[in-house]
């Protein structure tokens, strides 16, 4: 059978509520560095990207967003689903993307032109969504900073220091930096640039 | 001692009823419908929608209703609104030459092709309240109109090379145009970005400042090139279906002013233009604005910059009546704890001074 186009998957049933909800839920982990958190959204799933991710985007990106996806991430059903039911542009650099989906996979030379903002406008940064095998609450890394009471414990399959120190540099030049948004099958957590991590 | 108020549910929610009810004005006198404000009091609607940057009649109407007729009430709810509609697609440039027009003057050229069309206009009334008006049905005075309608300043100043060709540079095609809605405002701006801003400005500011540049604050003396009133096509190409499809007609009001312009080292003597636009009938709105288009073009014509109307960070900055009515009025809500402050600070330099007199004497 041929493969099911991106366009034929459901997207959001009743966007406002389910945009709405997913939308809540990475603002939640965003709040709260290192929680996670299940979004259950019922709109279907490119063969290339996660759940969880889809959901992020269908929330987040519309026609005024630039999108970019790994290799890993790139699929003729992720895009169809992606510009049909977001509307977004699906941009060939990483310098002009306002969403990075990536994987702990992706060469950190490849996401290195990501856009940090200015310091003016650091909110003109990039936002990258990292898809994940596994991610746990527990030994791992440890984060610091606002919303975090203390510290948080958070393990996140497959990232080692050299990418901690990539996005350390990166968020370097405060308020200037990068979101990171953690998903993985159905969940997500994200980091934000005023956590520091230790690894 | 001056003691901070604890504000009550219980008193807001009265406060909302009695607007409620004085919006609602006598009972034995019928409530008027959202759609006879559209239908009667079509220069409102023209405002709030110039304003509130959005078109949509009823809309309009239906917030004016529920403003009690204050447009800059009724503009915020606008706003407020259209900040929660997605975008959906980008239009092509309307075409404003191809206007289905219904009113179309010019000052400078007493006959011209397609002639002067008169339409619905104040202009040769007598500004005497008329007491009969209410039971006046006005039977319509349409005439058909087929001829084309040439461009003052385009065709006919244009074809003797006295009007400033506009600067279009090459790629304009694929330059985005800036969006005051999307980016915040940044200087110095160009003229996409004026222009916004200028569209959805104030009314009354607009028509002040483009006062003060007749009045030799800029010394832009200006004549209206051509007024026209109409409506216009708005057109969509979706990417995917690539061809033109029609969502719809918008009312519009454009004007272009003829100002002198002495030349410089490159440029002839000339005319230069102003440019104004904005949703339904507004004539005073649009030459206002043309004004002070040109008036903020100081510094691409190498003119001094010395009157209020060409500093683009004070025109820009102060024209939108949403952010000044926000910043104005918000000083009537509380501010226990600044004052508080303030009265500290004051109290403490009245008993330093009193201590220094009596160390003094």
């Amino acid at each position: 059978m041929a493969q099911e186009s991106g366009f034929s998957l459901a997207g959001f049933q009743n966007p406002a509520f389910e945009a709405t909800d997913v939308f809540r839920k990475v603002l939640s982990v965003m709040a709260r560095p290192g929680q996670i958190e299940t979004v259950v959204a019922d709109c279907g799933c490119p063969d290339s990207l996660n759940a969880a991710t889809a959901a992020s985007l269908l929330a987040l990106s519309d026609m005024e967003t630039g999108v970019w996806l790994a290799p890993e991430h790139d699929s003729q059903q992720a895009r169809d689903f992606l510009t049909f039911h977001a509307g977004c542009r699906l941009v060939d650099g990483v310098g002009q993307a306002d969403f990075i989906v990536a994987s702990p996979e992706t060469p950190l030379s490849v996401l290195d032109s990501l856009s940090l903002g200015d310091a003016a406008f650091p909110d003109r940064s990039a936002t990258v969504i990292l898809a994940v095998t596994q991610m746990t609450v527990g030994r791992g890394v440890t984060l610091r900073g606002p919303g975090i009471e203390k510290t948080c414990d958070l393990f996140v399959a497959g990232l080692g220091s050299d990418f901690w120190n990539w996005r350390a540099q990166k968020c370097a030049l405060f308020p200037r930096g990068f979101d990171l948004i953690l998903t993985s099958g159905d969940r997500v957590a994200a980091i934000p640039r005023t956590s520091s991590v230790e690894v | 001692m001056y003691v901070a108020v604890k504000g009550g549910e219980k008193a807001i929610k009265n406060a909302h009823k009695l607007l409620a009810e004085d919006r609602r004005g006598d009972t034995d006198c019928p409530q008027v419908q959202a759609q006879q404000i559209e239908q009667q009091l079509s220069l409102s609607v023209s405002r709030v929608m110039a304003e509130g940057s959005l078109y949509d009649k009823g809309l309009a109407a239906l917030a004016i209703q529920q403003a009690r007729g204050d447009l800059i009430e009724a503009i915020f709810l606008i706003r407020a609104y259209r900040t929660t509609l997605p975008r959906l697609a980008y239009s092509k440039p309307i075409q404003t030459s191809d206007m289905q027009i219904e009113r179309r003057v010019s000052a400078t050229f007493k006959d011209l092709p397609g002639g002067q069309i008169l339409g619905p206009t104040f202009d040769y009334t007598h500004r005497l309240i008329d007491f009969e008006l209410a039971p006046q049905v006005a039977e319509s005075a349409q005439s058909p109109r087929d001829e084309t309608m040439p461009r003052v300043l385009d065709n006919l100043l244009n074809h003797e090379g006295l009007i400033q060709r506009e600067p279009v540079p090459d790629d304009e095609d694929s330059q985005e145009v800036g969006d005051l809605t999307r980016e915040s405002l940044d200087f110095p701006a160009d003229r996409d970005i004026r222009l916004q801003n200028l569209a959805r400005g104030d009314e009354g500011f607009i028509l002040s400042l483009g006062y003060s540049t007749q009045r030799g604050y800029a010394r832009n003396h200006a004549f209206v090139g051509e007024i026209r009133v109409g409506a216009v096509e708005l057109v969509i190409e979706p990417e995917e279906l690539g061809f033109d499809i029609s969502i719809g007609d918008l009312d519009l009001t454009e004007c272009e002013t003829v100002n002198q312009f002495a030349g410089s080292r490159t440029e002839p003597p000339q005319f230069t233009r102003g440019y104004g636009l904005t949703f339904g009938q507004n004539e005073r709105k649009t030459i206002a604005m043309a004004l002070v288009d040109r008036a903020l073009r100081a510094r691409e014509m190498g003119e001094n910059i010395d009157a209020p109307a060409q500093d683009e960070e004070f025109v820009l900055a102060h024209s939108d009546n949403i952010q000044a009515s926000g910043f104005v009025e918000h000083i009537k809500l509380p501010h226990y704890v600044d004052f508080q402050a303030e009265l500290e600070l004051v109290r403490r330099m009245r008993a330093e001074s009193q201590k220094s007199d009596h160390e003094g004497e």
